[in-house]
């Protein structure tokens, strides 16, 4: 699928001289669903309008099917081949079927060719019974499905659709998902912003995400493409992810991961749980937290902390091996040491030490899988069953992050997540919003009950602890020997 | 008190008995102001929809202008326009003095100034989402301001209802222009102002009402209009 539309340097100011957008590239290919996040305020409006037509950019150069052209001429051109629906469509004061035929009209048909397109369009989204309602009486639900069959008779090449599913029942939500897809298996191109976490998968190809990058940056980053797009996402994967900071986290390993997959064909399956009650383990990457600063046991790294003549990360492991499909160590010191063990090693993607949510962040963002499993780095009695118990309580309640329980309090660091959620995590960290509760209360949060593990959630946090462990460590060899 | 029931009484039967010189001169009031209006109309819808979407310098400083043009007195535009006008005027050469064609001249620079303003308030409040969600639909820009004006139509008719009101009431432009002439420049409130100085009563308390019952239809027809498009709604 070629690119037909690229814009490059795109600069957007507002009148008081605000920046609102600053991308350096951003191009569209055909037949594509690509789904944009990004927090309040980070540009995502103003890049569709942009790309409508209806607003100016301050600087941008637009290349149109391999052309270069003027933004007179590029208006003309996106304002013809572009449909830009609002978060809150706007109907005209007329019938359902006079709003569809709105476009039609000014496209030179003949009035009985209008007639007939529009008549085909009202049975394709099923509003026939509303034909001759006044548009403006509609719910919600039906105005989004009167918008997007009044853009979709125009048959254009792109479609941008702002927050379709924003503020919508249940049912409207589903029709509008439905019609969504049905237009992508038109070879319509759409972009579609959203907050939602589950719409990528839904209806995505390509997830990119919108965000304020440092003073006056914004950057789109690609953080991953989904699994129908397996040609793209190994090309992507060599790509340098740029990303929040100042200087782009390059170093990834995305190769090393993305070969690792590849190797297995398994991986290559869309395995559900509703078909197959195995459990999809190399759907299944766990990330490894050893990003933390340590401060009790004065500064050492913990993940490296030696137990019973293993470091800690090493039994952990040992452990996690067996149930899924990747491993990646999230760490900001030591890496060299980190790398022996030869798993990509991943560095905090903003800054250092902002706590085991950016960890998470920067894990999902490497991992190319449908779940990422988190745990911390110094835990070492791992319970074998994991990441199994924690991905069928989050089938089983359709969660979207199921979290260990001890049968007192929540082990929110023992979690399992939709890879989904990495765009609301990237809001929520660039809002400013460090606290792993507070995140975890915005999503349908699964509690995977682990009280038969009681040495799970052991961590060490002291030299005491850790001679604690070794004892314990010992003691159960012991036990299994015999 | 007396005195004003019977004049009435006597309007009404003026008003009823079909009297020629009454009706003549409420045709010339309608024609003139009508006249007025349609052109005024269309030229200050455009120039509201440029002064609340567009942006040129100036733009501010001529809303001023049209603001503080409502409070314009009908007699300065009288007196303004008779002395342009006049023989010795700097349009002298057209003859347009004492002339309908110079009545609707007058009543064109007095309904303007509140078509402009009114028409530029109910564009500035319309909806955005209307203009852009046109364009996207492939409307060229004037096709999108039609659009845009159907949108916003009753706030622009009621912009029009009120131009209206305001020239078909006026008389010191009427009076100083036209110049009051029977059958050709005597409309409704010159007449009135005239058989009012020569203690005729009757025919002025008769035009009066005519033109009270019109304003009453008008709105009633506009209201009308409304409340079957929301009765659709």
């Amino acid at each position: 699928m070629s690119v037909f539309l690229q814009l490059k340097h795109l600069r957007k100011s507002t009148n008081a001289g605000e920046h609102l957008l600053d991308i350096d590239e951003f191009s569209i290919r055909e037949n594509t669903c690509i789904v944009l996040s990004g927090g309040n305020g980070a540009g995502k409006t103003t890049l569709l309008k942009i790309l409508a037509g209806l607003d100016k950019p301050d600087h941008a150069d637009i290349i149109y099917d391999g052309e270069h052209l003027p933004w007179k001429f590029a208006q003309q051109k996106l304002r013809h081949d572009v449909v830009y629906l609002h978060q809150q469509p706007y109907m005209f004061d007329k019938t359902v079927a006079e709003n569809i035929a709105y476009g039609l009209r000014r496209s030179g048909l003949n009035r009985a060719q209008v007639d007939e397109t529009v008549e085909q369009a009202l049975q394709w989204a099923q509003l026939s019974k509303l034909a001759s309602r006044n548009a403006r009486q509609l719910s919600g639900g039906e105005k989004q499905r009167v918008a997007l069959t009044r853009a979709r008779v125009l048959s254009p090449r792109l479609l941008l659709l702002d927050e379709p599913l924003a503020s919508m029942d249940i049912n409207a939500r589903e029709q509008t998902i439905h019609l969504i897809k049905r237009l992508k298996s038109e070879q319509v191109s759409t972009i579609v912003t959203s907050h939602e976490p589950h719409i990528s998968t839904l209806i995505g190809d390509e997830h990119r995400h919108l965000c304020k990058t440092g003073p006056c940056r914004y950057t789109v980053v690609k953080p991953f493409l989904f699994q129908r797009n397996m040609e793209h996402r190994s090309r992507l994967s060599k790509q340098a992810i740029t990303c929040a900071s100042d200087q782009p986290c390059e170093d990834l390993h995305l190769e090393d991961s993305a070969e690792r997959s590849n190797k297995d064909p398994v991986n290559r399956s869309n395995t559900t749980m509703n078909q197959d009650t195995t459990i999809p383990k190399q759907q299944i990457t766990a990330v490894i937290l050893a990003g933390g600063l340590a401060r009790r046991m004065s500064g050492q790294d913990k993940g490296l902390i030696e137990i019973n003549g293993r470091a800690m990360i090493e039994h952990i492991i040992t452990a996690l091996t067996p149930q899924v499909g990747n491993i990646l160590i999230n760490a900001n010191r030591n890496l060299d040491q980190y790398r022996r063990y030869a798993y990509p090693v991943i560095e905090d993607m903003m800054g250092e030490f902002f706590g085991p949510l950016v960890g998470m962040a920067s894990g999902m963002q490497a991992s190319n899988t449908d779940y990422l499993l988190t745990v911390p780095c110094d835990s070492p009695f791992i319970p074998p069953v994991l990441a199994e118990r924690l991905l069928r309580e989050l089938e089983d309640q359709r969660a979207d992050i199921s979290v260990a329980h001890d049968s007192t309090r929540m082990q929110p660091v023992f979690a399992l997540l939709r890879k989904e959620l990495l765009a609301s995590l990237m809001t929520y960290l660039e809002d400013g919003g460090r606290k792993i509760d507070t995140w975890y209360a915005e999503h349908r949060l699964a509690k995977t009950d682990f009280s038969d593990w009681p040495d799970a959630f052991i961590n060490i946090n002291t030299p005491d602890d850790r001679e604690n462990v070794e004892r314990k460590m010992i003691h159960q060899k012991n036990v299994q020997i015999t | 008190m007396a005195q004003l029931l019977d004049t009435s009484r006597q309007a009404l039967g003026l008003l009823f008995s079909g009297d020629p010189a009454l009706w003549s001169i409420v045709s010339i009031s309608f024609s003139v102001s009508l006249r007025a209006v349609l052109i005024a109309t269309p030229v200050a819808f455009l120039l509201a929809f440029l002064l609340a979407h567009a942006r040129f310098p100036g733009r501010r400083v001529l809303i001023s202008t049209f603001n503080t043009l409502l409070a314009l007195p009908a007699v300065v535009v009288g007196l303004t326009i008779y002395m342009l006008l006049s023989r010795n005027g700097p349009f002298g050469d057209l003859k347009l003095l004492f002339t309908q064609t110079g009545m609707v001249i007058g009543q064109i620079v007095l309904c303007f100034p509140l078509l402009v303003a009114f028409s530029h308030a109910t564009l500035q409040a319309a909806d955005q989402r209307a203009w852009e969600t046109a364009v996207t639909l492939g409307a060229k820009p004037w096709q999108a301001m039609l659009t845009l004006m159907y949108e916003v139509r009753y706030g622009l008719i009621a912009a029009v209802t009120a131009a209206f009101g305001r020239i078909i009431a006026e008389v010191g432009s009427s009076m100083m222009i036209g110049g009051n002439i029977l059958n050709y420049t005597r409309n409704i409130t010159t007449a009135i102002a005239l058989e009012t100085s020569k203690g005729e009563f009757a025919q002025g308390i008769a035009l009066g009402i005519i033109l009270l019952l019109s304003a009453l239809l008008l709105n009633f027809a506009l209201s009308f209009m409304q409340a079957r498009d929301d009765a659709a709604l």
